[in-house]
């Protein structure tokens, strides 16, 4: 006798739109917030990372993740250092490079950060200098 | 054709601002993207008139959802700090 649940009951697949991309580099403004990129929508992260090779430190300044106007992550590059914030998933901004010899710096973006109406991915440059910061984003919309 | 808004992307690319508008046509799972413009401002109205102006139909006939937001002009946003 048959038992359990047919094939076709399990495992819904997420009715997600096809993956998109945003990448670039962008020369930031000094001591403000420098937006990279913005979404009005509902969907999901698959992921995505931010980096700079400077020349000069940028320790304090932070790579800014908000979802539905709120900023859910903002610890600068020297925070995530300090207490070692590089697993993915722990925040949906973690530490990937931390080079303050070279100054290179590198985030990664957390995947499966669902936002409902809007998603902005921005630059708080804290060192009154304008680097060039590159990103990329991977996400679907729904 | 039923027109659904699905996302209004601004990413910057190549020393401008592009806004993209991503909508979904007939089908739940066709996603088309229209590159609306670079370096503009864009509210409800203007996007309501270039998918109509695109796809030949009456800007209400547009299925715009509830969780797409634009208030009067909207271009670069910020965060609370």
């Amino acid at each position: 006798m048959a038992s359990g649940l047919p094939d076709y009951y399990r495992g819904v697949r997420p009715r997600y739109g096809g993956a998109r991309i945003v990448s670039d580099s962008k020369q930031v403004t000094k001591n403000i917030q420098t937006n990279l990129v913005a979404i009005s929508g509902r969907g999901m992260t698959y992921g995505g990372a931010v980096w700079l090779d400077y020349t000069l430190t940028q320790a304090n300044s932070r790579v800014l993740l908000g979802c539905e106007g709120v900023a859910i992550t903002d610890l600068s590059f020297l925070r995530l250092n300090d207490y070692g914030i590089d697993q993915t998933k722990t925040l949906p901004v973690s530490l990937n490079r931390y080079d303050p010899i070279s100054f290179i710096y590198s985030v990664g973006i957390s995947y499966g950060i669902t936002f409902e109406s809007s998603l902005i991915l921005n630059y708080l440059e804290q060192h009154g200098t304008t680097p060039t910061v590159h990103f990329r984003l991977v996400y679907a919309l729904i | 054709m039923k027109i659904e808004l699905r996302g209004i992307v601004q990413n910057y690319h190549l020393g401008h601002t592009h806004v993209d508008l991503v909508v979904t046509e007939d089908s739940p799972d066709h996603y088309v993207t229209h590159q609306m413009g670079v370096d503009i401002k864009v509210n409800r109205g203007k996007v309501l008139m270039f998918l109509a102006g695109i796809y030949g139909i009456r800007p209400g006939e547009i299925v715009w959802p509830d969780h797409i937001r634009l208030t009067e002009e909207e271009d670069s946003m910020s965060l609370p700090l």
